[in-house]
């Protein structure tokens, strides 16, 4: 019976990952180095892994985090953290050798251009995470890439060297002023749409969104979104993450850990949005 | 020895004791990207509702120490969407289908069940008459008047075995328990999850979307064995016991309070494959004490003397 039982357990997507390195970006935001050849070699840009805090009975949940960067050669995979509560500050603990509990690759990641475009990369926060990998593979297929990344202050800033390694022409903001340009990146995203661009890619927080978007729209461009929302599950079960997205001009409610995180722009209907 | 974990459950043969509970499972297919869904005694389909719902707005949950509060507020494509796309999957698992459904009204819940009954496949109907996230579900499970009334009016449409799902939001379970059973209900669901609020003191804001929900997770257990003894002493159908179940002696321990079969929920979001861990788990359990039927060991709390036992 309890070979049976196992032999009916399906073991793809539940995966122990190795700690290789755990640092620290800036004030609040720090990089964790994994080993797994699987998720390593078959994660896409914009997709998700859900990271159990072991150790913690007492958090239920799973951690989601999209997968910053993969090294399918060497076997690994980068997160980017923001440490928010007890779950991540736990995670700043996590040291070489250790492993991890994942769930993933999980969700929908970006689509590439089938031919060489212009394409705009919009990040802000942590969520400039994501576009990492994105812009790395969309240099490596000859798109030209311009990335607007946006942060609270100078002390948050962080990856702008990883854009710019690709060889992606890297426009960095602050709120404050304290590093590049002065603002939001929706004060600045006007003047970046006066360049020749066929697709944006976008990931950061709702304020971001709302802001940025209808300037895309505007400009005639098309585009995908990548959304942040709580999640239960991860896999689909708990209809906890929903967005609002229009199918055949009717709008549904789309889990964004199943259907997402990764939508079309041109779906997409966010809340209040003007 | 290799003991006997199956259970009845009013007529339908369980396997084993575990059954998903509503809403944290979907309708089969995630959780069979995980395992043959035959490892489960039986599958509890999220609620269907008569007609399309879109639920509550987000965040629709919010994490609080050992509890999860969530206020999805059955976001459900309808009866109609289950039967032609999700219930020909599930037909095809080899497991018992509970099929849990919900209602605007009343009135929603015969035309539901009359729909149902001409489906094969069905195991049984469970009537969710304890959601706290939908403005009249928990009215219907807090009132034993009602209560009975809707479990009176399923019956009455439907030969499936029917199990009404309590709400632990009342002053005293078991009157509603009772008069479930008395119009009819064959077997009880037990407990969904309690109203719960929580508030972000940074932006004074409540952290649900729609400020209030339910809370399930290992916080609420004690209240729920606690509901499940009171009602295994005032009912005789059986009952399907669940909250905040994490490991396998949590299975135990609703057995132990009167439950004949045990439902797993939150825990399913941190780790689909718990199921093979609580299954071996009472079986070991079992196996060490030289017990050969799980069901031998139901509503056998070792109370102290002079205390009434059933």
């Amino acid at each position: 019976m309890e070979d049976l039982d196992e032999r009916k357990k399906r073991t793809s997507l539940h995966i122990t990952a190795t700690v290789v390195k755990n640092t620290r970006l800036c004030s609040e935001h720090y990089c964790l180095t994994l080993r797994n050849d699987l998720l390593a070699s078959t994660t896409k840009p914009g997709q998700f892994v859900n990271l159990r805090i072991d150790g913690r009975d007492d958090l239920l949940l799973r951690r989601p985090f999209s997968v910053a960067m993969t090294r399918p050669l060497k076997s690994l995979l980068e997160i980017v953290y923001r440490v928010v509560g007890q779950g991540t500050r736990s995670m700043t603990e996590l040291s070489r050798g250790e492993k991890v509990d994942l769930m993933g690759p999980l969700g929908t990641g970006f689509h590439l251009p089938e031919k060489p475009m212009n394409c705009l990369l919009l990040g802000g926060g942590v969520g400039v995470a994501p576009l990492w990998g994105l812009a790395a593979q969309l240099s490596k297929k000859k798109n030209k890439v311009i990335a607007l990344l946006g942060f609270r202050s100078s002390d948050r800033v962080f990856g702008e060297d990883i854009f710019r390694r690709h060889h992606v022409e890297t426009i960095v903001t602050t709120d404050d002023g304290s590093y590049g340009l002065k603002g939001f990146v929706s004060d600045h995203v006007e003047e970046v749409l006066k360049h020749p661009l066929d697709h944006a890619y976008v990931c950061g927080p709702d304020s971001m969104l709302k802001a940025v978007l209808p300037k895309i729209r505007r400009a005639g461009i098309k585009g995908e979104v990548s959304l942040e929302e709580r999640m239960g599950c991860g896999y689909g079960v708990c209809l906890s993450c929903v967005a609002n997205i229009l199918e055949d001009g009717v709008v549904e409610k789309k889990r964004i850990c199943t259907e997402g995180p990764v939508f079309d722009l041109e779906h997409l209907v966010l809340s209040n949005e003007p | 020895m290799n003991p006997d974990l199956s259970v009845d459950l009013c007529g339908i043969k369980l396997a084993n004791p575990i059954v998903t509970a509503s809403g944290t499972c979907g309708y089969g297919r995630e959780l069979a990207q995980f395992y043959d869904l035959s490892v489960l005694g039986a599958f509890t389909v999220k609620s269907l509702t008569l007609e399309k719902r879109a639920g509550n707005p987000t965040p629709r949950i919010a994490e609080c120490v050992s509890g999860l509060l969530n206020s999805i507020g059955i976001q459900s494509q309808g009866v109609k969407h289950f039967i032609e796309y999700e219930l020909p999957f599930l037909r095809q698992q080899n497991v018992p289908v509970i099929v849990s459904i919900a209602g605007n009204t009343a009135d929603d819940f015969p035309r539901i069940a009359e729909i149902l009954d001409h489906e094969e496949g069905i195991s049984a109907i469970e009537i969710n008459i304890s959601c706290p996230n939908i403005e009249t579900g928990c009215g219907f499970g807090t009132d034993p008047e009602m209560a009975g009334r809707i479990v009176r009016m399923v019956k009455a449409k439907t030969k499936i075995p029917v199990i009404a799902k309590l709400s632990p939001n009342v002053t005293d379970i078991r009157m509603i328990a009772r008069s479930v059973e008395k119009n009819g209900a064959d077997a009880i669901t037990m407990i969904n999850t309690l109203m719960g609020m929580a508030i972000d003191i940074d932006t004074g804001r409540p952290k649900l979307g729609n400020v209030i929900g339910g809370l399930s997770g290992p916080a609420i257990k004690p209240v729920a064995i606690k509901m499940v003894w009171d009602v295994y002493q005032t009912v005789r159908i059986p009952i399907i016991g669940m909250g905040g179940v994490m490991t396998w002696k949590d299975v135990i321990e609703f057995i132990l309070a009167g439950a004949t079969a045990v439902g797993v929920g939150t825990v399913l979001f941190r780790d689909p494959w718990v199921v093979f861990d609580l299954v071996g788990g009472i079986r070991q359990y079992l196996t060490e004490r030289g017990i050969g039927r799980l069901e031998e060991i139901k509503g056998r709390v070792v109370l102290p003397e002079k205390r009434h036992q059933r």
